[in-house]
């Protein structure tokens, strides 16, 4: 009962973690590519391409994250046996 | 006033689209309707086409190639100095998808162009046909975006290999201090500094040998993330609307739309992330692009 309980909360809190740190991480890149092109108009566009690569590879560790939580919630069992358990059949 | 008239007929023509795929998604649980299920029920030699839900994606992997051989077949026949429609648009993105490898990787850029500028063409076209009802993406199955990123971890090896032979191993000792002359140094210095380099290089060379193939596990995963994480919070919203038989509500249109951007920038990652990597394997790189991070 304890492993379904630490299951569901895992899958829960798991992405969610995940998208606070990646959040913080892709407002600093964005910020830093939008200072750049404040300073420098005219490389405007070769910045935007490093930043999209940036984004690119903070997101990517939210996505292993994601697959993770895919991977487990496919483990959670229905809310049915769950209430079953619980009440004793 | 005709263009949001014409706006709000798509939308609706759209979402009904979405009705049989829905019926599908309801009917068979968390299963994915396209217009290709009817190869559940085909057999060829006594087993049928399509044995689960993953391998649709290799079904519309075939039918995507045959569409795309088709448009290579059409655009370049009869190919005039003055263009058409067709034939500019080609050049277009031929000529946008060449300058984004050149900014790259230099001026060596131009003989990668075939390679990079397919696997941007076949990931943006593959990542958009999800987006329309009916369809399913065939990168949203492990094994198709796992086929690309072997194929490009094989060309980086391949390259490296072929440029410098076995200097190419020298990437993998980058960091390591310079080995000291017998000329200057003490004996027993030279040795005891010989064996910290040999402990050294051994543990550099590991990281770095690790960080090489898991390149090609975090192409295949980010873009496999990407896709099929879209989908399956399209199937969630559809089988939500699903139930409630208000089909003409199309509750997944914003997440379609961000899907749109997600194809595009996905597949330029892909190729620039590539490029990227050839860059890195080519001798005598610059103090810049040997620093490409796995």
């Amino acid at each position: 009962m304890l492993y379904l309980f630490g299951l569901a909360l895992g899958v829960g809190f798991g992405v969610s973690v995940a998208a606070f740190g990646c959040s913080l991480a892709q407002g600093r890149a964005v910020a830093a590519a939008l200072e750049g092109a404040a300073r420098q108009p005219e490389a405007a566009g070769r910045l935007t391409t490093l930043m999209i690569l940036g984004l690119a590879f903070i997101e990517s560790l939210t996505i292993y994250a994601l697959i993770l939580g895919f991977l487990l919630s496919s483990r959670l069992p229905e809310t049915e046996k769950v209430l079953n358990l619980i009440t004793g059949r | 006033m005709k263009c949001r008239g014409a706006a709000g007929l798509a939308t609706l023509a759209l979402s009904l689209l979405a009705v049989r795929p829905a019926l599908a998604a309801e009917e068979g649980g968390e299963h994915v309707g396209t217009w290709l299920n009817w190869l559940f029920k085909v057999k060829v030699g006594g087993h049928p086409v399509v044995s689960n839900p993953a391998e649709l994606a290799f079904a519309w992997a075939v039918v995507l190639v045959i569409a795309l051989m088709a448009a290579a077949v059409i655009g370049s026949r009869r190919l005039a100095v003055r263009p058409g429609p067709f034939q500019t648009l080609l050049e277009t993105a031929v000529g946008a998808l060449q300058s984004v490898i050149e900014g790259v990787m230099g001026p060596k850029g131009k003989d990668f162009l075939p390679f990079i500028g397919s696997i941007f063409i076949y990931v943006f076209l593959m990542n958009l046909m999800g987006i329309i009802p009916g369809f399913l993406s065939p990168t949203s199955n492990l094994s198709i975006t796992a086929a690309m990123a072997v194929s490009i971890f094989v060309v980086v090896q391949f390259y490296g290999f072929k440029e410098s032979g076995f200097g190419y191993l020298k990437h993998f000792l980058e960091g390591l201090p310079p080995v000291p002359s017998l000329r200057t140094t003490a004996f027993s210095w030279y040795v005891m500094q010989m064996l910290l380099l040999a402990l050294m290089g051994a543990f550099i060379f590991a990281v770095h040998l690790i960080g090489e193939f898991v390149r090609p596990v975090s192409l295949s995963l980010r873009l496999f993330g990407n896709i099929a994480g879209e989908e399956a919070i399209v199937l969630t919203l559809v089988t939500l609307v699903a139930a409630t038989r208000l089909f003409w509500i199309p509750v997944q249109l914003p997440n379609l739309a961000l899907g749109l951007l997600t194809a595009f920038v996905q597949a330029l990652v892909m190729s620039l992330l590539a490029a990227v990597y050839l860059s890195g394997a080519a001798p005598h790189a610059s103090e810049a692009e040997r620093a490409a991070p796995g």
